[in-house]
């Protein structure tokens, strides 16, 4: 995928109209909580009451997009009609029983901090950046980079 | 039998780097230095791969020279490794 700017977040690259639909079931619908295309704005932000009670909250610098109402029956499809009996249970953005969905994106890695190829087949990356050793200790010793 | 060990956890590692390389390329394809570097490491694991089948037989079904005969079955078989290096089990 390329994009023309690596540099979109997932709230720049969306269309006006989903824009609107995601704010508005966020309860968030007034001019002023639209972030303007195109500006990296930090008015996006939902707030703690918005957050799914169950979820663990977003991870690093992701911000999500929950919607807050998980129980509103109401829901309805991106063409705006009203959801068939078949989805019974289906709330818009939430799954039943769990964390509403999220929208989330990543920044684009950076080549640099490259491990000598030994410490790169030894952390099973060559990317100092990607390294998490998901051991129960706290840290480990002998990482070994070797510079950029 | 050192030296093969060693020769083969070369390969490992360079194997390894490119893979890494590919996947970062995967998505910025036009990076110089990842490009540089995926052009080193896969240059050293060619001719270090060349340097241990030239030592110690072929490595992959593909490099068999049956000129020499079918060398393919003169390594150990998988199951005859012993857990830590290319040596025959006993």
């Amino acid at each position: 995928m390329i994009f023309e700017s690596e540099n979109y977040s997932p709230i720049e690259r969306v269309d006006e109209k989903l824009r609107r639909r995601v704010l508005d079931e966020m309860g968030r619908w007034d001019s002023d909580a639209i972030p303007a295309v195109g500006g990296c704005t930090s008015g996006y932000s939902i707030s703690q009451s918005c957050r799914s009670q169950s979820g663990t909250g977003s991870v690093g610098a992701q911000r999500t997009a929950a919607s807050p109402r998980c129980g509103y029956s109401n829901a309805v499809t991106e063409s705006g009609a009203a959801l068939s009996g078949t989805d019974e249970g289906y709330t818009a953005g939430c799954t039943k029983n769990s964390p509403s969905l999220a929208m989330v994106y990543s920044p684009n890695q950076q080549w640099g901090g490259i491990y000598c190829v030994g410490s790169g087949l030894d952390n099973g990356t060559i990317f100092r950046e990607l390294n998490f050793p998901f051991y129960p200790t706290p840290c480990r010793k002998g990482a070994g980079y070797c510079g950029r | 039998m050192a030296d093969k060990n060693m020769l083969m956890r070369e390969i490992q590692e360079y194997s390894f780097a490119v893979i890494e390389a590919v996947l970062y390329l995967d998505t910025h394809p036009n990076n110089e230095k990842a490009l540089e570097y995926y052009h080193k490491y896969s240059g050293l694991y060619r001719s270090t791969v060349e340097k241990y089948e030239q030592s110690f037989g072929p490595i992959t079904m593909y490099s068999v020279n049956e000129g020499e005969g079918w060398q393919w079955i003169d390594a150990p078989w998988p199951w005859e490794y012993t857990s830590s290096s290319c040596e025959r089990k006993q």
